[in-house]
C-alpha cells in the first residue's frame, strides 16, 4: 500500500524536523510523491494526505511565526506522544477486565480501537511487566462466523457515521413484518443490552426516532457525499437510555407505574439482584420478598412473572393481575 | 479509509512497543495487536520500507524478526506511541460502562470511573471536547447488581485463592454451600459468569454471578490448569446441545416463529406447514424448559416429553389458584 508508506514517511519526517517544514521543502524531500503531475493535482494529493493524518488522530499543524520568518507544518512531539497516565494497578486491572469482556463479546463498535486503547494504557503505565495476570494478555481472536463478521462491520460503520453525523441507508427486516424496507436513518447512538446491539436514530421513512436491532439490518450504506461535513445534528438533550433499557418493563413507553410482586425465597433474592431493585423497594416477610418495581411498560413484566410463575404473585396493579391470570389460563389450555 | 487509519495507528504503536520490548515473541506481539502472525510478518516487511529523507540506508526503520522474536535497531524517532485517539478513549469508556451505575456497590465501579477520567485527561484538548460530545452516544448496559461479587472474584482469580460461597441452583430452587477454585470471568449476553473448579462436584462448573448469595475469599492458594480458556468453557457450557440424549420438543406459534429462529438457529428448528416452529433441545434442565416455555404465555408449548407438559399445566393451575 503506497499511501500508508508515504504517510508514515511523512509522519517520521515531521516528527524529526527541528522546525516547521514548508510544503516546498516537503516536495523537495519527497520528489517521487509530490512532484509528478499538475500543481493542482499535487496540492490536492497533499491536502488528502494531511486530512488522513489528522483523521488518524495525529496532531499535524500549520504554524506561522512572522518574527522568525518561519511557516510550515509540524507534528509537535510532545503533543504527539502518549503521555504517562498515572493509572494504579487496580485501575489498570479493571479497565483490562472491562475491555476484555467487551472484546470477548465478539462484536462491538470499537473492537480494534479497544485493542489499541488497552495496549496504549498498558504502555503508558509502563507495561507493569510481570504484574497483574489480567493485563498481560488480551482475549484470543475467536473464529468468527459470517453473521458475527457482518455485525462487526455494521457496528463499526455505524459508530463512524454517528461520530461524523452522516446519514445511512438501512435495509431492514423488522421482526413483526415480513417486509424488508429500505430507509434513510440519521444515526444517533448505539446501545448494547443483554449482549444485543441496537441502533437508535431518526428514521426518515417513519418520520420518528426508531430503535433498530443491528442483527436485523440486512444492508448498510453510509452517505459518501461530503464525508467531512455532517448531514444532521443530534437533537437537544438526546439520551440513549430513553430508548433502550436493561429490562423490558423499563422501556419508556408509558407514564411510570408501580408494580408490587411477592416472590418466594430463595428465587426472590436472585430476582432482586438481576432486576437491580434498590434495597428500599424490597420488604422481607416470612419466606418471601415483597418487591415494589418502577415500570414504564407494565406488560413488559409478564414474561418474567411467568418465568417465576409458581414462586411469584402479582399484588398490584389490578390490570397486571388480570393479564397474568389470562396468560396462566392460556398456559393451562395450551397443553390440554 | 478506515483500514488506512487503523493501520497507521497499529504501526505507530508497533514500533515503540518493540523498542521497549526488544525481542518480543512474534506470537505474543501478533496477539497483542489483534492480528495473525502472517499479517504481522507482512507488516514488518512493509515497515522496512518506511524511512525519512534523505533515505540513506540509516534513514530506514530497521525492524526484523529472528528465531521467532522481533527487534528494532533504528527506530527513526518512533520510540513513543501516539496518544489515544478519541475512538480509543470512547472504546474504553464504553467498556467501562459495564461496571457503571453501581457506585455505592463496589470499589470497582469507582476505580473504573477514575481510570476513564484519567484517560480522558490524557487526550489533547480538541479530542477531549469531541469525547465529551460523543460519549453519551455509545452505551453498554451492564449488570450492576453483580458488581460486588465481580470485584471479589476478579481478585480471587488473580491471586489464585479459593472462594467459599453460597450459591442458588435454579434447577433445584435451593441455596447450597460451595467451595470453588475460580479460573476466570466471562460476560455472556449481558450476564457475568464464573468458570471454576467446584470442590463439591469435583468438576469444572459455570456459576452465574447473580445467583451467588455470598462469597468469601479464603487463604487457600491453588494452581490454575495450564491452557484453560475460561471464556470458551463458559460459552460451550451455556450452549444447548442440538443433539444428544434427553430430548425436549417445544412448539412455537407462528406469531413468535421469526423471533425464535433468531434465538435458536437452524440446527434446532423445523418450520411446520402452518408457519409454527418446532425446536428440539437436548440435555436441558426441566426447570429451564418449564420457565422458558411458560414465559411465552401460551405462544409456546412442550410437545415432548408428555410428563413435562403436564407439570407445566399443573404449575400454571397452582399459580392461577393464588389469584382466587
Amino acid at each position: 500500500m503506497k499511501k500508508a508508506e508515504r504517510l508514515l514517511d511523512l509522519i517520521t519526517f515531521l516528527l524529526n524536523a527541528r522546525q516547521p517544514v514548508s510544503f516546498e521543502q516537503i516536495q523537495n524531500e519527497f520528489p517521487e510523491d509530490y512532484a509528478d503531475g499538475s500543481e493542482e493535482a499535487i496540492a490536492r494529493k497533499f491536502e488528502r494526505d494531511k486530512a488522513d493524518i489528522l483523521d488518524a488522530g495525529l496532531p499535524l499543524k500549520f504554524v506561522q511565526d512572522e518574527e522568525e520568518d518561519l511557516a510550515g507544518y509540524v507534528i509537535d512531539r510532545d503533543s504527539y506522544a502518549l503521555p504517562s497516565i498515572s493509572l494504579g494497578p487496580e485501575e489498570l486491572a479493571v479497565l483490562y477486565m472491562a475491555g476484555s469482556a467487551v472484546l470477548d463479546m465478539g462484536a462491538s463498535p470499537f473492537s480494534h480501537d479497544l485493542v489499541m486503547a488497552l495496549n496504549k494504557i498498558g504502555f503508558a503505565a509502563g507495561d507493569a511487566r510481570g504484574g497483574s495476570a489480567s493485563i498481560r494478555s488480551l482475549p484470543a481472536n475467536r473464529m468468527e462466523q459470517p453473521a458475527a463478521l457482518r455485525r462487526k462491520d455494521y457496528l463499526e460503520s455505524l459508530r463512524r457515521a454517528i461520530a461524523g453525523r452522516k446519514s445511512v441507508i438501512l435495509f431492514y427486516h423488522s421482526l413483526w413484518s415480513d417486509d424488508k424496507t429500505r430507509r434513510t436513518v440519521d444515526p444517533y447512538g448505539l446501545a448494547c443490552t443483554r449482549g444485543t446491539w441496537f441502533l437508535v436514530g431518526y428514521c426518515h421513512l417513519r418520520e420518528a426516532i426508531r430503535v433498530f436491532h443491528v442483527d436485523r439490518i440486512t444492508g448498510l450504506e453510509v452517505n459518501r457525499f461530503k464525508p467531512r461535513s455532517p448531514d444532521f445534528a443530534f437533537p437537544q438533550g438526546f439520551r440513549l437510555d430513553g430508548y433502550v433499557s436493561k429490562h423490558p418493563w423499563q422501556l419508556k413507553l408509558h407514564e411510570p407505574r408501580e408494580a408490587v410482586l411477592r416472590i418466594e425465597s430463595p428465587a426472590a433474592e436472585v430476582f432482586v439482584t438481576e432486576a437491580e431493585i434498590p434495597p428500599d423497594r424490597v420488604e422481607r416477610t416470612d419466606q418471601a420478598l415483597i418487591v415494589r418495581l418502577q415500570t414504564t411498560f407494565l406488560q413488559g413484566l409478564l414474561p418474567t412473572i411467568l418465568w417465576h410463575r409458581d414462586k411469584l404473585q402479582v399484588l398490584e396493579p389490578p390490570e397486571l393481575v388480570a393479564s397474568t391470570r389470562a396468560a396462566l389460563q392460556r398456559l393451562v389450555e395450551a397443553v390440554s | 479509509m478506515i483500514e488506512l487509519h487503523r493501520r497507521l495507528n497499529t504501526l505507530l504503536f508497533l514500533v515503540p512497543y518493540v523498542v521497549r520490548h526488544r525481542g518480543v515473541e512474534l506470537g505474543d506481539l501478533a496477539a497483542r495487536l489483534g492480528m495473525g502472525e502472517d499479517e504481522l510478518l507482512r507488516e514488518i516487511d512493509f515497515l522496512l520500507m518506511v524511512g525519512r529523507p534523505p533515505f540513506q540506508p540509516n534513514d530506514f526503520l530497521d525492524i526484523y524478526h529472528e528465531g521467532g522474536r522481533v527487534y528494532v535497531d533504528l527506530h527513526q524517532s518512533l520510540e513513543q506511541p501516539p496518544h489515544l485517539t478519541v475512538f480509543e478513549a470512547l472504546a474504553l469508556a464504553c467498556a467501562a460502562q459495564l461496571f457503571a451505575g453501581a457506585e455505592e456497590r463496589g470499589e470497582m465501579s469507582l476505580a473504573v470511573r477514575l481510570a476513564v477520567d484519567k484517560v480522558v485527561q490524557s487526550l489533547p484538548p480538541e479530542a477531549a471536547n469531541l469525547f465529551d460530545e460523543l460519549a453519551s452516544h455509545y452505551l453498554i448496559l451492564g449488570e450492576s447488581g453483580t458488581v460486588p461479587h465481580l470485584d471479589l472474584l476478579r481478585r480471587a482469580v488473580e491471586e489464585r485463592r479459593e472462594v467459599d460461597m453460597e450459591y442458588y441452583t435454579a434447577s433445584r430452587d435451593k441455596v447450597g454451600q460451595r467451595v470453588v477454585r475460580p479460573y476466570g470471568l466471562h460476560l455472556h449476553e449481558g450476564a457475568w459468569y464464573l468458570a471454576a473448579h467446584c470442590l463439591q462436584r469435583e468438576a469444572r462448573r459455570v456459576f452465574r454471578l447473580s445467583r451467588i448469595r455470598s462469597a468469601t475469599m479464603t487463604d487457600r492458594i491453588f494452581d490454575p490448569p495450564a491452557g484453560f480458556d475460561p471464556a470458551g468453557f463458559v460459552e460451550s457450557s451455556l450452549t444447548v446441545p442440538a443433539s444428544g440424549s434427553n430430548r425436549v420438543v417445544i412448539g412455537f406459534s407462528p406469531r413468535v416463529a421469526r423471533w425464535i429462529s433468531e434465538r435458536w438457529g437452524p440446527a434446532y428448528l423445523t418450520t411446520e406447514k402452518d408457519g409454527s416452529m418446532t425446536a428440539r433441545l437436548h440435555d436441558v434442565s426441566d426447570a429451564y424448559v418449564l420457565a422458558y416455555v411458560a414465559s411465552f404465555g401460551g405462544e409456546a408449548k412442550i410437545l415432548e416429553p408428555r410428563e413435562l407438559a403436564e407439570r407445566l399445566t399443573n404449575q400454571a393451575r397452582d399459580a392461577l389458584a393464588k389469584y382466587g
